[in-house]
């Protein structure tokens, strides 16, 4: 059993925050994506209906 | 918006929370191990998730329900794919090398390359409703072979994994296993809603589309 040294410790405490901040950094983006497709999807309905 | 926020706050805090921890049993402490476990949980959440919607579609022919269960077997295994290269970095600190032909080790990617096999055959099936039906049997039989993979294989040979940490451990540093599982188990809910609602979409406009081209 043994404590890492600081360095150690806020290099894997970097990583770890790195990739939470990427996963959350693709969830906004994955949110973007699927609003501006679906703004898309309303468009083309309307369009639809009005023909 | 607010989920988002919530889940982002939720994590950040168990994050910082591991990061103080005090070593369990036996380890080196480091703040990977409070992200490589809950990636790994979410991955299993995600994959049970992804059986029972297909199981659903199975059973209520819902276009939805199949969104959900391709949703949420993509989202467990990018989650999947991030839990193992967390916890090869863990091992190089625990046990001296990245890859220790570990059983959960080898466990996960053996899940990995089963689940990396089922999309290929999802989309190698060319009419639609069967590749929905093949797909809900695919997510079935994944998450059994998920199960195997990762809980009855290491039992079967032994792993340097420790055992029942979740339960064993000290209070606190049980405390801060289980906030960040329950935060990342929202995260997998939250990313394969978003994901669902993109393929509904996708779906949605295709349809238009081939509508308004007869």
């Amino acid at each position: 059993m043994e404590q890492l040294n600081l360095t150690q410790n806020l290099h894997a405490y970097a990583v770890a925050l790195v990739t939470w901040l990427g996963v959350l950094f693709y969830l906004f983006r994955l949110e973007k994506m699927t609003r501006d497709l679906e703004r898309q999807v309303d468009s083309a309905t309307r369009r639809d209906d009005e023909k | 918006m607010i989920f988002n926020v919530i889940v982002g706050i939720w994590i950040t805090l168990g994050l910082t929370l591991g990061f103080a921890m005090p070593p369990a049993e036996n380890l080196v402490a480091t703040p990977l191990a409070f992200l490589h476990v809950p990636m790994a949980f979410g991955m299993e959440m995600a994959l049970f998730g992804a059986a029972i919607y297909g199981g659903l579609w199975l059973k209520r022919r819902r276009s939805g329900d199949d969104a959900m269960s391709l949703a949420l077997a993509e989202t467990g295994f990018v989650f999947g794919i991030i839990a193992t290269i967390t916890g090869s970095l863990w091992a190089k600190l625990n046990w001296g090398a990245y890859w220790n032909w570990d059983p959960q080790q080898t466990g996960i990617v053996a899940t990995l390359l089963t689940y990396a096999a089922l999309f290929a055959l999802r989309s190698a099936a060319e009419d639609e409703e069967k590749s929905r039906d093949l797909w809900a049997v695919y997510a079935i039989f994944g998450f059994i072979a998920a199960i195997f993979w990762t809980f009855i294989f290491r039992r079967l040979m032994g792993s340097l994994h420790p055992e029942k940490t979740t339960v064993t451990s000290s209070g606190i540093f049980k405390f801060a296993l289980w906030f960040n599982i329950l935060g990342y188990t929202l995260l997998v809910v939250r990313i394969a809603q978003v994901r669902a609602r993109l393929e509904r979409a996708a779906r949605r406009l295709k349809e238009i589309t081939w509508n308004n081209s007869i």
